[in-house]
């Protein structure tokens, strides 16, 4: 679950402590799903980017721990990128190995800052808002469908009086749903933007 | 960066959403998939292993929940078995309060499903949090209801017990708790055949079911896990219902720290943290969440009954012999960090408010070893029932870390005084393997000793010497023994040549100038060592054996097994006699011989002594010791070619826990990287053994043991993985290499066994190259 009671910099402060458990899966939650990414949009399958995710926050936590993070030095998120670049880069190698075998020239590299930083903040975007409607999803019973009237129309593109026509409700009843659901989601964002924010 | 939300308008957000939850929805194309039978209407969760689709039954026109399995989720056609005989299973249960389940089979696009009865409700952990953590934690009546609520949960799990049925992941997510208040449990025994390995990686799903597994589970050994994992999960789960919190929180990034976490540290009490929670439910609690599943209640059955028995007033059975069993459980988890305890009980009168002036008023800081060592013994005796130190001494890292500030805020400009603490704490930190932190304390606490004018050479001494023992388990052999020498030096001009601290130094001096392989100097040092205890220590006295065990540790590493193996066989004689079987020394021991049999090539007697060795070290819970073992019993399964497969999985489960205890680049994480390399090579994956390989390389390089045996086995390892791959010209280097660390190796152990007495002795060090 989404934890989002806490600011990055008090979750930060928690991390010093190994068994402090609830700061560590929230960084785990808040971050690494925005790693994987960046991580696939810099080209790496979904299992590479999982690896180059986990593999980052390894090193994070030892540096961290190891007091090398500087708060006054950089971006929490600059520095979990850096990390990652390197990661990627590292399966960049790998894969290029494996291409040379099979006697195709792939040419790695470590991609440059620019690229990473807008992956990022397109991921982080997209991180949040799936994170939102996961929340929303929690939440509501089972039996509550206006969520999935939501998702109906964003997902599926169709008109209010098609999934009314669907689900056996009047165009209203899907109005009144999208607007709830929209005005929940616009709360649920913003709180976990300014979760973020703190750090970023 | 701004609040995008906010400038947005609702029609924009909405196709903001769309397009992020097409892409999600694009990634694994499930939603486009087709059922026959079914009319699939809405996504209900999604998590690592699949999708739960609210659907419509047509034959039968009634609503279910379909559970999508993602591709891979089962991976091979046994996985696939075993899938379909455990949903066949669950849909033979029948009880109110477990799901439904109508049938499985495969959609169009060949993945797999089951379909069940759709329950209507919230998740209990959301059920709980809006009904009964609305006003902060839960009252004396809210933890009423919800165990109230709790019993039926434990009665399906009882029922499905008792039908062969083990859930293996109960978490909140797989209990829900519908609109009139039933509780029912999902995903009965299919959750964790599904392909557990590809649910690891997914990060939401794979934390929230770590938190709930029991440490049996964590240890890799699949055979251990029977109901009583489940008895653990529904402890964990109350636990959470009545405080808000977990157990032991392992809900962690690492898989290492979490296991760590769920193997190694004992929950808190319930009522330490609501003091709503009542001594009986507190008691039933720690009952249900014991790390060793033969401690813990055996069927769900009987947790229920105690629940049961707590509403109702009658006597909890958990509560029974507390005093005993305490005091000597502590006795036995915290015999690495008895005396680290006691001084902690120091800095725990400190932390709580007793003023460090007064108390150092009170007694001389150079007491200060002597007053923690008179804490022992209440420490020992602990009540469960008014002494709070069990408490800090479970939390202890956190309290030391603020103890730790706190000392130097208040201490500043009194070296004479933080001296002391520094050590205390530093030495605190060591017992719990936490390396870094040890470190940086011992330091300091080295630093100000130095700084007091004519300070006591013994106890200067002694923070060189503690120093020396951190800078050991860091693997930082060099600079271990400028401390060790030190140390020696002061012990032997202070105390004398023959004495008990003295002898101590050498002992630690021997094992670091072993690990450099400054093998001439090591081994007079162990035959000092024996020597001089042997004069002062009654016979009876444990480190006699230790010490051989240390010395026969030498003769190992210079390839002299068989002498070896005889010293440690007296060594076990003399420790079993001394401490029993039971002993984690005598354990220590048997680890010694078991794994100089595997040299000498006496597989079964070295599995017994090792199979041993790991069930005493399993009860007794220091982490790395037993890592060693289950590593040394891969060894042997390598050697033997017996079930490489789940072998793999433990090398690599040590992996990780070394390299969180130890760092990747430390030797000890090293040698199990290129066990798991060469565990790989037999499974026939050599582009997985290279990465290995070059990892455990990365790790020797990094310290003394460039030149090592280990070293050279590494680089002969990887040699051999790019052979395999076909790339013999990248493996002429690493060979080569590995040929001429072996022989120089050989050469040194020749010369040590030739200026040493020598007995004919076969040279081992070559053997565990596999060609």
């Amino acid at each position: 679950m989404l934890d989002l009671t806490r600011t990055t910099t008090a979750l930060l402060n928690g991390l010093h402590d190994v068994d402090n458990a609830e700061a560590w899966a929230s960084f785990y939650g808040r971050y690494v799903p925005i790693m994987i990414g960046v991580a696939r949009r810099l080209g790496l399958s979904e299992a590479d980017a999982q690896d180059a995710a986990q593999e980052t926050l390894a090193t994070f936590v030892k540096e961290y721990r190891e007091n090398k993070y500087d708060r006054d030095r950089g971006r929490l998120r600059s520095w979990l990128l850096t990390i990652l670049r390197t990661r990627v880069a590292g399966q960049y190698r790998a894969r290029a190995v494996r291409k040379e075998q099979q006697g195709v020239t792939f040419v790695g590299g470590v991609p440059d800052e620019k690229t990473t930083s807008d992956a990022w903040d397109v991921e982080r975007r997209r991180t949040i808002l799936l994170q939102a409607i996961d929340e929303l999803r929690k939440v509501s019973k089972t039996s509550d469908q206006s969520v999935h009237i939501f998702e109906m129309l964003a997902r599926d593109n169709r008109s209010a009086q098609d999934v009314a026509d669907e689900l056996g409700l009047t165009a209203q009843d899907v109005y009144r749903a999208k607007s709830r659901v929209t005005q929940r989601l616009r709360e649920v964002v913003t709180k976990i933007e300014h979760v973020y924010d703190a750090e970023e | 960066m701004d609040d995008v939300s906010l400038h947005l308008t609702d029609d924009d957000l909405l196709a903001e959403f769309g397009q992020v939850l097409r892409e999600q929805t694009g990634q694994d194309a499930v939603c486009d998939d087709r059922i026959p039978g079914y009319r699939l209407e809405r996504e209900l969760h999604r998590g690592g292993q699949g999708v739960v689709i609210a659907a419509y039954q047509q034959t039968t026109k009634r609503p279910v929940a379909i559970k999508l399995l993602l591709d891979g989720a089962l991976a091979s056609d046994a996985d696939r078995a075993r899938f379909e005989r455990e949903v066949e299973l669950a849909a033979q249960l029948r009880h109110p309060s477990i799901v439904t389940v109508h049938e499985s089979g495969t959609t169009r696009q060949g993945r797999q499903y089951i379909s069940m009865e759709l329950v209507d409700g919230s998740r209990f952990d959301a059920f709980v949090t809006e009904r009964f953590h609305a006003d902060g934690l839960p009252s004396e009546l809210q933890c009423r209801e919800i165990v109230r609520l709790y019993l039926a949960v434990c009665d399906a799990i009882e029922y499905a017990h008792r039908r062969g049925v083990i859930h293996r992941d109960i978490k909140p997510g797989n209990v829900m708790v519908t609109d009139d208040g039933r509780p029912v449990v999902l995903d009965f025994g299919i959750a964790k055949s599904a392909g557990s390995e590809r649910g690891t990686t997914k990060t939401g799903d794979f934390l929230g079911t770590l938190s709930y597994a029991a440490p049996e589970q964590l240890g890799g050994s699949p055979d251990l896990i029977d109901t009583r994992a489940d008895v653990y999960a529904l402890g964990v789960m109350l636990y959470e219902a009545l405080t808000g919190a977990r157990p032991s929180g392992s809900a962690d990034m690492s898989i290492a720290e979490a296991i760590h976490n769920v193997t190694q540290n004992d929950a808190r009490r319930a009522s330490a943290i609501n003091p709503a929670v009542s001594r009986d439910l507190d008691a039933v609690l720690r009952k249900a969440l014991e790390r060793n599943p033969a401690q813990r209640y055996q069927t769900a059955g009987q947790l229920r009954d105690e629940l049961s028995n707590a509403l109702t007033g009658k006597p909890v059975r958990a509560r029974e012999h507390e005093r005993a069993y305490l005091a000597k459980k502590y006795v036995v988890r915290h015999r690495v960090g008895i005396l680290a305890g006691a001084g902690l009980l120091t800095l725990v009168l400190i932390a709580s408010g007793f003023g460090v002036q007064s108390m150092i008023k009170a007694r001389q800081a150079s007491r200060f070893a002597d007053v923690a060592g008179s804490l022992v013994t209440p420490i020992a005796g602990i009540d469960y029932e008014t002494a709070t130190p069990v408490e800090e001494v479970r939390d202890l890292e956190g309290l030391l870390d603020q103890i730790s500030v706190d000392v130097g805020k208040r201490l500043d400009g009194y070296p004479r005084y933080e001296a002391p603490l520094r050590s205390t704490i530093g030495l605190a930190y060591l017992g719990m393997r936490k390396l870094v932190k040890a470190e940086v304390e011992l330091r300091e606490a080295l630093r100000l000793w130095q700084s007091i004018p004519r300070a006591n050479p013994v106890t200067l001494a002694s923070a060189h010497h503690d120093l020396g023992r951190v800078l050991w388990f860091l693997a930082e052999y060099d600079e271990a023994e400028l401390e060790y020498r030190e140390a020696l030096r002061l012990r032997t001009k202070h105390l004398g040549p023959e004495n008990i601290e003295t002898a101590r130094s050498a002992h630690h001096l021997a094992a670091t100038l072993q690990g450099k392989g400054a093998f001439n100097e090591s081994e007079h040092l162990w035959q000092e060592t024996i020597r001089i205890r042997r004069a002062i220590l009654p016979e009876s006295h444990p480190d006699i054996p230790n010490t051989l065990v240390g010395y026969g540790s030498f003769l190992q590493e210079v390839g002299r097994h068989a002498e070896a193996s005889d010293l440690y066989a007296d060594a076990l004689t003399m420790i079993s006699q001394i401490s029993g079987n039971d002993d984690w020394r005598t354990a220590r021991t048997s680890h010694g011989l078991g794994v100089c049999l595997i040299d000498l090539g006496e597989y079964a007697p070295a599995r017994d002594l090792l199979d041993r060795a790991l069930e005493v070290k399993l009860m007794h819970g220091d982490e790395y010791d037993t890592t060693r073992t289950r590593l040394a019993l891969a060894r042997l399964d390598l050697l033997e070619g017996v079930h490489l497969e789940q072998t793999l999985t433990t090398v690599s489960a040590c992996v990780e826990q070394l390299s969180s205890s130890f760092g990747l680049e430390h030797p000890n994480t090293g040698e199990a990287l290129v066990l798991e390399a060469r565990l790989l090579l037999a499974l026939d994956r050599p582009a997985d053994a290279e990465a290995s390989a070059r990892l455990a390389i990365v790790a020797f390089e990094s310290r003394w043991s460039n030149r090592s045996w280990r070293m050279g086995q590494a680089s002969g390892v990887l040699a051999q993985t790019l052979i395999e791959q076909g790339r013999a010209a990248e493996a002429v280097e690493p060979a080569a290499r590995s040929r001429t660390i072996l022989m120089d190796v050989r050469d040194a152990g020749d010369r040590v066994r030739r200026e040493s007495e020598d007995r004919a002795t076969r040279l081992g060090l070559l053997a565990p190259v596999r060609p």
